[in-house]
């Protein structure tokens, strides 16, 4: 038997496990189920391996009824989701002992995996469809571990508002279906790619079929990826257990980026849902990462941060750059699983320590360094600027139809420069280790993206030009490129001139009313854009209408 | 006999067999079982016959069922106009059946339809299902919940089908205010029975809207029939046991039940996953089988028939979280399901189950339309009708 089905095939033995010596050895089924989880690694591992060498692999079940395909990119997703999917259930062995509903945790736990697994290795939309759904039920489940109020109305609004997601990605099954004639993706790719389908939604407002289907599915992945304004129920799922935050931020917030790589070629068909997940995702990145820095509480913070971090992927996406967006889904799942990991620990060590900075901590004297301010502004703005020109003048490369070198060039740039400034923030501090620390930054990042990412985008879309069509399809016009840029280089450089002024003594003057703005816009980011309340209002106004509706035009029907 | 109508009769055997266990395990006296095989037999005899012999029972269920709910309490869930609402309903169907059995032609095929419409619910002549299941006791309810649209079914796909386009479009329409109508209702009931009443119309007018569609799918209709009615008896089975245990209470008086009673928390929990039509059972893949099916109906169809599943997630998981979560109560009793209500449950569960993998076993696997051979089959049933 293949590998493949073993990573399937495990998960259900785990729960075998769980449910056979529930009763009466609740301790040791759960420590019993973590042999098969950690076989579904070991085999996801494998099953990588051997997609890598050769070629998709296709599993049948119930006489052909069924059928997984995994490719490269399902095996990437497969290895990911059993690696977090092991590492947090063994992280719950402990975490979770003693709890009412021990048992029942892991075998929720094992159930997400295993509809996680499924959703990446589906071979058509409704097969994918089934898996998505069982993750808003399971989720559901998992969030309600704690008997308390806001966990359980959390809970209850996470399934609603994932709900929305679902009806939305139906209504997209259905689309394709209608248009297209079929929901199986290899033949819904190159009947969409053949037969250019026109919709016409009002009078003279028409969209491409393949825009029509794009949209509605990526509303589905809007929810699941918590893009604004559908990101309300993360938060608000907060209230759940450890373990789920890590399996939720690592795996099940991934769906979105996985929907638009696994329809890649039907996204690549509709550069208006592109751009239109190019806006979703910098508007989310923007207000996600703006709400997380007025957080006062730790969940929360890292809450926020992995929404921002969702509108970024997404934003990847929207240029084009999707084999870049697994590339930071992966490295994101893996890191933010480890800070909900261990952000447990912190909270009981501030607990167990309330004087917190203890009193022997010394405040560092921060004093003004040419050489780090000047080494940090060389390596964010000159260098940058030369690395470009280097490319372009010496290595010949033709910057203005290497659309993907720009994109990847670009985001290389924002994350080392992003990386530098916290570590100027951190350690202003006249050291060599320091410049040397952000010139390694720089060469890191840069490294990363135009070698690491380039050869994962190779791995993920070896076909010739593949890669390349969906740059295309993405390409956004030259003067928003331009004020993209331009808003990050006067960005960067505001940032310098502050550190500059500031480490000088040097007031910064500004008008008055940013004061008062100031104020306001802290308010209105820890309160997290009101968008919460909002929703709540409508919820109760959706009833209240329900109610006014039944009693006043209603009432005279059975 | 077809085999659609023997999976009917099927159907209410599961439903019987269920509502007789349930009773068993809730103590009922001999009327109920007595009311419960009669209900059963009635139904199934109508289901067996043919037109216009079918007509027959059709109108003694509906006398029968007129006759138990003026006697039947429990009048909180419908008002005094409603009840005459339902009174008239009910008359116009025995009308209906005698026109269709009489009639010829068109003339008969609107009988049929008027009688049909009021077994299985169709918006604005849903009142004696509603009213029903709502007021009559728990075991002749449920039997009701199945009993009603599975005599209405075969006469519905029968006939509407041969009617003018007109018709087809006016059926179309009270369909989807059925569907509207009944999310409405349902979100805004505080009893239960309420509840499963219009959540159930909601669902069955998704049923007639499909019919109106023009869609050779026979099969497919039974599949969403028995996962739809199925879902709601299996509801009403599991509140027949909260009925039993805390008399006539409504929703949020009890509540922390999956610490209290689990072995209920975890049955409930799978009926309103399956009414909320998740995977993998029935009532999922019948409604996923029926929007394929009509993909072309239009944008503004879908939409109004995915709202409706979208409010029924909303009201079927609130039932469950008023149910399962938050503090329980510490000074009632609690006591969980005993074997009996609870083999009641599963043979409900299990038939959802059998009913949403069905297809997986079938020629058709997940995400392929039905072929050429099943919608010919599909027509060859409608043919006979």
């Amino acid at each position: 038997m293949d590998a493949a089905a073993f990573v399937l095939l495990l998960p259900v033995a785990a729960l075998a496990v769980l449910c056979a010596l529930s009763v009466r050895r609740p301790a040791l089924a759960v420590r019993l189920g973590f042999v098969p989880i950690a076989g579904t690694l070991i085999a996801a591992l494998l099953t990588l391996g051997a997609v890598a060498h050769g070629g998709p692999i296709r599993l049948t079940f119930s006489g052909g009824s069924v059928v997984f395909y995994i490719d490269r990119l399902s095996a990437v997703m497969m290895a990911m989701i059993s690696a977090v999917g092991a590492v947090v259930y063994r992280f719950s062995i402990r975490y979770m002992f003693q709890e009412p509903g021990y048992v029942r945790f892991h075998v929720l736990l094992v159930l997400t995996t295993t509809a996680l697994l499924g959703m990446v290795s589906s071979s058509n939309l409704v097969m994918l469809f089934v898996f998505w759904q069982l993750l808003s039920w399971f989720l559901y489940f998992l969030a309600h571990h704690h008997d308390h109020e806001p966990t359980l109305d959390g809970a209850f609004k996470t399934f609603t508002f994932l709900r929305i997601g679902d009806v939305a990605f139906l209504a997209g099954i259905v689309a394709a279906k209608a248009l297209y004639g079929t929901v199986e993706f290899q033949p819904l790719f190159e009947r969409v790619a053949q037969n250019p389908v026109t919709v016409s939604l009002l009078p003279g407002l028409d969209i491409s079929g393949a825009t029509a289907v794009t949209l509605l599915l990526f509303v589905g992945g809007m929810t699941k990826s918590a893009q604004f304004p559908l990101h309300v129920w993360l938060p608000r799922s907060l209230y759940a257990p450890t373990p789920v935050h890590a399996l939720l931020h690592a795996g099940i917030i991934n769906a979105g980026g996985f929907l638009i790589n696994r329809l890649a070629p039907l996204y690549g068909q509709s550069p208006a849902t592109l751009h239109v997940a190019l806006a979703v995702g910098a508007l989310t990145a923007v207000l996600a990462a703006s709400t997380m820095l007025a957080q006062n509480d730790i969940k929360r913070t890292l809450g926020f941060s992995t929404i921002g971090q969702m509108g970024y992927m997404i934003l990847e996406c929207g240029l084009g750059a999707f084999a870049l967006a697994i590339f930071h889904l992966i490295a994101h799942g893996l890191f933010k699983a480890t800070v909900f990991l261990y952000c447990g620990n912190v909270v009981h060590k501030a607990r167990r320590e309330p004087i917190f900075p203890h009193a022997g901590h010394v405040v560092e004297y921060r004093e003004f360094s040419f050489i780090t301010w000047s080494t940090g502004f060389l390596a964010t703005l000159i260098l940058p600027l030369a690395i470009v020109l280097a490319a372009h003048g010496v290595l010949k490369i033709p910057l203005h139809t290497s659309q993907g070198l720009i994109i990847f060039l670009f985001f290389s740039w924002v994350t080392s420069s992003q990386a530098i400034l916290s570590l100027y923030r951190l350690r202003a501090v006249a050291s060599w280790k320091v410049a040397l620390t952000m010139f390694t930054t720089l060469v890191f990042v840069v490294f990363t993206y135009l070698f690491a990412a380039e050869a994962f985008t190779e791995f993920l879309y070896p076909a010739p030009g593949e890669a390349a069509f969906y740059f295309r399809a993405a390409a956004i016009p030259g003067w928003l490129f331009d004020t993209l840029v331009g808003v990050f280089a006067a960005s960067i450089l505001a940032s310098w001139y502050v550190f500059y002024a500031e480490a000088h003594g040097r007031s910064i003057w500004l008008p008055t009313w940013t004061g008062a703005l100031q104020v306001r816009l802290y308010m209105l980011f820890m309160n997290r854009l009101y968008v919460d309340a909002v929703v709540r209002r409508l919820g109760a106004a959706c009833v209240r209408v329900a109610e006014g509706v039944d009693r006043r035009y209603l009432s005279w029907l059975p | 006999m077809t085999p659609v109508d023997l999976a009917i009769l099927a159907l209410l055997a599961i439903t019987a067999l269920s509502v007789l266990l349930s009773g068993a395990g809730t103590s009922s006296g001999i009327r109920t079982i007595v009311a419960i095989l009669a209900l059963w037999g009635l139904s199934s005899a109508g289901v067996m016959m043919a037109i216009p012999w079918k007509g027959l029972s059709m109108g003694a269920m509906l006398v029968v069922a007129g006759v138990a709910t003026s006697r039947a309490g429990g009048g909180e869930a419908v008002g005094t106009r409603g009840i005459a609402w339902t009174a008239a309903t009910g008359i116009v169907g025995v009308i209906g059946c005698a026109v269709g059995a009489i009639g010829r032609g068109v003339v008969a095929d609107v009988g049929w339809l008027v009688a049909s419409a009021v077994l299985l619910p169709l918006f604005p002549l849903h009142g004696v299902y509603t009213s029903l299941t709502a007021r009559l006791p728990a075991g002749a309810a449920v039997m009701l919940l199945v009993g009603l649209p599975a005599l209405g079914f075969d006469a519905a796909f029968a006939v509407v089908p041969r009617l003018p386009p007109p018709v087809q479009s006016l059926v179309t329409a009270c369909a989807l205010l059925g569907a509207a109508y009944g999310s409405i209702k349902a979100l805004v009931q505080a009893r239960v029975t309420g509840l499963i009443s219009y959540g159930g119309l909601a669902l069955l007018s998704i049923l007639w809207w499909y019919a109106a569609g023009g869609q050779p799918g026979a099969q497919t209709a039974f599949l969403y029939l028995a996962a739809a009615t199925l879902v709601t008896a299996g509801v009403r089975l599991a509140w027949w046991s909260m009925e039993t245990r805390y008399g006539g209470i409504i929703l949020g008086q009890v509540g922390g039940l999956s610490r209290t009673m689990p072995r209920f928390a975890f049955l409930l929990a799978l009926l309103v996953m399956a009414a909320t039509g998740l995977p993998p059972f029935g009532l999922f893949s019948a409604y996923m089988q029926m929007l394929l099916a009509m993909a072309s109906a239009g944008p503004a169809m879908a939409a109004a028939v995915l709202s409706a599943w979208l409010l029924g997630s909303w009201y079927w998981l609130s039932l469950l979280q008023r149910m399962l979560f938050g503090e329980p109560r510490w000074d009632v009793p609690y006591e969980d399901v005993r074997g009996a209500e609870m083999a009641a449950l599963v043979v409900v569960i299990v038939s959802l189950l059998v009913i949403g993998l069905a297809p997986l076993f079938g020629p058709n696997g997940p995400g392929s339309s039905p072929s050429v051979a099943s919608h010919q089959a599909d027509r060859d049933v409608e043919g006979r009708l």
